[in-house]
């Protein structure tokens, strides 16, 4: 597992309550395994690659990530954030056309426990939110880089990404 | 036989203290010598600083202000007895109903959002006067509240039918004060918030008051309107012109003066300008008119008194607000949500617990806390008693009692205006004084408006002969004039307004109408709750100890419960002289030199103590100051308050013992030195700990210009041993449910009175109808903030509780309650210790009055957390103590002085037993994920199913030791799945076949 440091993969159960990760469950030393539950699911471990820390993927500390595409960035947050808030209830996102600036907040996200503010990677313009997390919430913790990606923004200054921390950087400050 | 000897004999044998107090005094010999202490002065010594000690006891004997002390003269003058040792249980009681004799029940036909009711007797007796009901705490250990929560399920489907919006929470504090939290949703929902650069305060915006509100409400929205920075504008609703944005607008339905207006021109030109529509509405008028939902309303709100609630000269009463549904997550207060539990059965809990202080601190969506649970009951109860019909038949005779009045009011030749009515008429006359007069001589009340116009409103306790009196003290007919009232012919609403959707279908409502069947209801709702009747409810800085039948006895007695608020004053003798008596005890037991009762929770206390220093500063042109200092351990009220009261908040840090932390409190109050407001603080610190910097503390932020507030919530590890004002601190809240034996009800009523140094004294909160400081030597309380309350005096009905409390306790037995409920805390501390640890202590290694122990490592070692603690303590016929705070993945323990050693012992093994479980699944013994823990609760129905899938025995599950079955408490459901809740909001019943299939 490139990146990842010996033994620390995670680990997911099925509905069956079966273990579903690449390695077995006695050997995975991850903390967040401890913190399965049985009546939680959890994205499967994707065969062994470094899923957790998309290498083409810009970080910031407070665990929001961003993907550039052209002019555009995808936001969301990491696999690490979702598996610590646990099950997702809600997410406040701005409405489409609102300018958000980097490193302030854009939106709120809440668990049953505790709310967390949303931090915009980079300034510019929302020019679209995942109108399926109204309903379904639980997509940022089934699939925090894909599904379950929280706005678009149609950045003003696309260099402001290099601010921000690649893959190891941010792996390595958890 | 000499004197002494005899006195002795003559000696009252009825000690309150020691029915208030658990631990006999072998007892607190016995524990005294575990924590190795020969004395409990030995003892209090060790714990509490030397330097905030009171030196001499407190002085209890009376404020010495004229006429109510009077009364109570003739006790003190008791040969051989002061007021160090109090009461006793018959001789409070007798000086309560010498209380009660001088205030006059009139009948009073004043509105203004208070009316006679009828209590039905089964929901009086069943739940008012029953401690299975009124014990309780918030329902947030929901597998054992189910009770309360389908209660309160009742209560906000009751508000959702009536008012035809489909969101509803469980309670807001009053009307006024509910108005002021709709107007506040408005500005959160509002898009843009222009900064003001100069002052730093929002000017946020406008917001339009009709004229038509009840004036307390009007007055409670220019309170809290003015620091948030919303314009007010109060008009006429038909006239006024939006030619800029607005926040939101409200409008009364029925008005004070009793007219309905046809308000849905006026809802589309609110939300032309962008603002939302707020309706306060009235419960009965809404089962024949149309509901508020249906005509444009994006929030409705008012009051549930008038179902079946006393009125207790202004209080305890529950206020309600329901909303659209995309506005549920800006809803404040708790909301019970369905969800269900891990073996798909129905329940309920409290829902989005993310909008509340709790949790979002300075960014909730309010700051309340405790609110009107009980009182919501008793109100949903009265709906599921009456039922639809019910309730129709008394609106509908109420109105036609009106139209009856309105008749022979018009045939006598005065004019009570052309528009519609429900209840209140509105009647216009140059002789208005004499009526008042006249009227007054029948031992009635009419709403006095103005020199030219008289208010009448009728309600559910109003005859036909009532009417004909009215009619004779008017000069008019003295025969009621013949309505027919047979169904055909009732007098009609006029169509445009008449209700045609019906309301409270649920079979709840529809289940209960014979006294039996009520009956059984409440008391299969009570059995679901675990009270103070089953066992300790060891919540921190909840101070669950003793409601004594003795206190709770006055509260439904006719001369307390039934005066309306805006009575004239000398029909209120007994209730003022025991606000003047109960202001000067609390004034000493505080140190203060002033006390204000109309905050009616902890967090009022907090927001009307930091409008009171706003003010302050005002006054000395520093305006500029508006930096408010919290730590990071502080309750999130106090944040969410600070917010509230147009302050900025400024986080402090705490050190590694958790205490303040010093250097971080110096840094901050010299960067905003110029800007500081205040510093609110709680003591002994939230972690239980007599901080001994405290003085310090107070130093630092006097010296920067700030006033210092105290968080009372812990004054019970106080009284009698130090006061707030002697410390250094300038204003601070009590909550009289905690300290003061105010049952917590499951979640209110409350009472949150302030008790300020005499530089603040001016500041005290003002009302606009009945002036709360007549007897302030300064002055008509002229320079005092606006009401903060509905009511002048909070709740006063739950007053006498509190008074009698301290009666019976006296100087010597409050000072001794305070020793014991550190003592019992030490113990439990000291019993614990060896199988958790204890997090934070103090001087000596002592805690205060609660401790708190650390389940944090279990998540590495046994996969266990605090949550499966808090749930298994359920198997063992236990409430959990509080989770979570203000510690993460801890449990803080207060066990108050009410709680005997065996109570103490028997909760210490119930721990100490799970420790053991625990430390079967760390060395592997038991399963890390089928264990008892992780299962727990185990319902009656688990442990009783045919196939048993776990690894442990059904009797671990239910009898994990012997005595657990002396004490069982089933939980009436497994452990709630509280995601499903959140995700998908459901707040009112659902149909009945949802609980078929489970």
């Amino acid at each position: 597992m490139v990146g990842l440091p010996e033994g620390r993969w995670w680990a997911y159960r099925r509905e069956d309550g079966g273990p579903t990760c690449c390695r077995q469950m006695g050997e995975c030393a991850s903390i967040l395994h401890n913190q399965t539950r049985r009546d939680e699911r959890k994205m499967p471990c994707e065969t062994g690659q470094n899923a957790m820390f998309p290498q083409n993927l810009r970080y910031m500390e407070s665990h929001e990530w961003a993907r550039q595409e052209e002019d555009v960035a995808t936001v969301g947050i990491t696999d690490y954030a979702q598996a610590e808030i646990q099950d997702i209830v809600y997410v406040e996102l701005p409405e489409v056309g609102t300018h958000v600036t980097q490193k302030t907040e854009f939106g709120v996200i809440e668990s049953v426990k505790a709310a967390f503010d949303l931090y915009a990677p980079v300034s510019g313009e929302v020019i679209a939110v995942n109108e399926t997390l109204v309903d379904a919430p639980e997509h940022v913790n089934t699939s925090p880089y894909e599904d379950g990606w929280l706005i678009k923004i149609r950045m003003d200054a696309p260099v402001e990404l290099e601010a921000l921390l690649d893959a190891e950087t941010y792996q390595k400050q958890i | 036989m000499d004197r002494e000897t005899l006195s002795d004999g003559l000696r009252d044998t009825e000690s309150f203290a020691e029915r208030h107090i658990g631990p006999r005094n072998e007892d607190i010999t016995e524990m005294l010598a575990a924590l190795g202490y020969a004395s409990m002065a030995a003892f209090i010594d060790d714990v509490v600083p030397d330097d905030i000690r009171l030196t001499s006891p407190l002085d209890l004997k009376g404020g010495g202000i004229e006429s109510g002390t009077a009364i109570l003269a003739e006790r003190n003058l008791d040969a051989g007895r002061d007021c160090l040792q109090g009461m006793s249980e018959s001789e409070v009681l007798a000086a309560l109903k010498r209380l009660a004799a001088a205030n006059l029940v009139y009948r009073s036909y004043i509105g203004m959002g208070y009316y006679n009711c009828i209590v039905p007797p089964v929901i009086q007796r069943n739940i008012l006067e029953n401690p299975g009901w009124y014990t309780q705490y918030t329902p947030y250990q929901a597998e054992i509240s189910q009770g309360r929560l389908e209660a309160l399920l009742n209560f906000q489907t009751m508000v959702i039918d009536l008012t035809g919006l489909p969101v509803a929470n469980a309670s807001l504090l009053d009307e006024a004060t509910a108005a002021a939290e709709a107007m506040g949703m408005c500005l959160a929902a509002s898009p843009a918030r222009l900064k003001s650069a100069s002052t730093g305060r929002n000017e946020s915006g406008i917001f339009f008051v009709s004229e038509t509100c009840h004036p307390q409400t009007i007055a409670v929205l220019q309170t809290r309107a003015e620091p948030l920075g919303i314009q007010l504008r109060i008009g006429n609703h038909e006239e006024v012109d939006f030619d800029e944005p607005i926040l939101g607008a409200i409008v009364q339905y029925p008005a004070t003066d009793g007219a309905i207006h046809d308000y849905r021109g006026f809802a589309e030109r609110v939300h032309n300008a962008g603002g939302l529509f707020i309706i306060a509405a009235d419960l009965l008028a809404l089962t024949l008119l149309q509901p508020p939902g249906e005509f444009g309303a994006d929030i409705a709100i008012g009051s549930a008194q008038r179902f079946g609630v006393p009125l207790g000269y202004g209080g305890p009463h529950a206020a309600f607000l329901s909303t659209r549904e995309e506005f549920k997550r800006r809803i404040p207060g708790r909301i019970a949500g369905v969800s269900h539990d891990v073996t798909g059965k129905p329940a309920i809990r409290l829902a989005l617990q993310t909008r509340e202080q709790h949790i979002r601190r300075e960014k909730a969506t309010s700051n309340i806390c405790t609110a009107q649970v009980l009182l919501a009951v008793m109100a949903g109860m009265y709906a599921v008693y009456h039922g639809p019909t019910g309730l129709r038949r008394i609106a509908a005779r109420v109105h036609a009692l009106t139209c009856m009045l309105r008749m022979g009011l018009e045939e006598a030749g005065y004019a009570t205006g052309d528009a519609p009515c429900f209840d209140t008429l509105c009647i216009q006359t140059p002789a208005a004084e004499e009526i008042h007069a006249a009227a007054r001589a029948k031992q009635i009340n009419l709403r006095p408006i103005d020199a030219m116009h008289i208010g009448i409103s009728l309600d559910e306790t109003t005859t036909a002969a009532d009417v004909a009196e009215l009619l004779e003290i008017f000069g008019g007919v003295t025969e009621p004039v013949e309505i027919e009232t047979g169904p055909a012919r009732l007098p009609r609403i006029p169509e445009e307004f008449q209700r045609k959707t019906p309301y409270l279908t649920h079979p709840v409502f529809n289940s209960y109408h014979s006294e039996t069947e009520m009956l059984r209801y409440i008391h299969k709702l009570q059995a679901k709750d675990l009270s103070l009747v089953n066992a300790m409810i060891p919540l921190g800085s909840c101070t669950m100890k003793l409601n004594a039948t003795a206190e709770m006895v006055p509260v439904t007695w006719a001369e307390f419960s039934d005066i309306h608020p805006f009575v004239p004053r000398e029909q209120a003798k007994g209730y003022h002289a025991l606000f003047e008596q109960l202001e000067a005890w609390l004034a000493e037991i505080t140190g203060y030199s002033g006390i204000s009762l109309q905050p009616n929770a902890g967090s009022q206390g907090e927001y009307a103590g930091l409008l009171v220093i706003r003010k302050y500063h005002l006054s000395r042109g520093e305006a500029r100051r508006n930096v408010c200092l919290i730590p990071t351990s502080a309750h999130g009220t106090n944040p969410a308050s600070a917010v509230m009261a147009g302050m900025q908040v400024v986080v402090v840090a705490c050190d590694a013992a958790g205490n303040v932390d010093l250097a971080d409190l110096r840094e901050k109050a010299e960067t905003y030195r110029e800007t500081l407001a205040a510093a609110m603080l709680t003591y002994p610190s939230t972690h239980g700990v007599f901080e001994k910097e405290i003085r310090e503390i107070c130093d630092i932020v006097h010296r920067a210009g700030g006033q210092v507030y105290m968080d009372g919530a812990n004054l019970n590890a106080l009284v009698g041993l130090s006061r707030p004002a002697d410390i250094g601190t300038d204003v601070c809240h009590l909550n009289l449910h905690k300290t003061f034996c105010i049952p917590h009800g499951g979640g209110g009523p409350g009472m949150g009175p302030i008790g300020v140094k005499a530089h603040l004294v001016d500041f005290l909160p003002t009302h606009p109808i009945v002036p709360t400081r007549l007897l302030s030597p300064q002055n008509g309380g002229a320079d005092g903030i606006g009401p903060v309350s509905a009511a002048p005096w909070g709740s006063p009905g739950i007053l006498p509780i509190s008074w009698a409390y301290i009666a019976m306790m006296g100087a010597d037995g409050l000072k001794s309650a305070t020793e014991v409920a550190i003592l019992n805390a030490n113990y439990i501390a000291k019993r614990l210790e060896g199988h958790y640890p204890i997090l934070y202590t103090g001087k000596n290694g002592r805690v205060a009055h609660e401790c708190i122990i650390d389940v944090r490592d279990f998540k590495k070692t046994a996969n266990v957390d605090v949550t499966d603690v808090a749930k298994r303590l359920m198997d063992y016929g236990f409430h959990a103590p509080t989770v979570s705070w203000p510690v993460l993945g801890t449990m803080m323990i207060e066990p108050t002085e009410s709680e005997s050693l065996a109570e103490l012992e028997r909760f210490c093994d119930a721990l100490i037993s799970i420790r053991e479980e625990i430390a079967a699944i760390e060395s592997g013994v038991a399963d890390r994920e089928d264990n008892v823990l992780k299962n727990a609760p185990h319902t009656v129905d688990a442990v009783t199913q045919t196939v048993w899938p776990h690894a442990y025995p059904r009797e671990a599950a239910a009898f994990p030791k012997p005595w657990v079955r002396e004490h069982k408490f089933w939980p009436a459901v497994a452990r709630i799945n509280e995601v499903h809740g959140d995700r998908n909001l459901v707040c009112a019943c659902p149909p009945l076949d949802a609980y078929r299939g489970a």
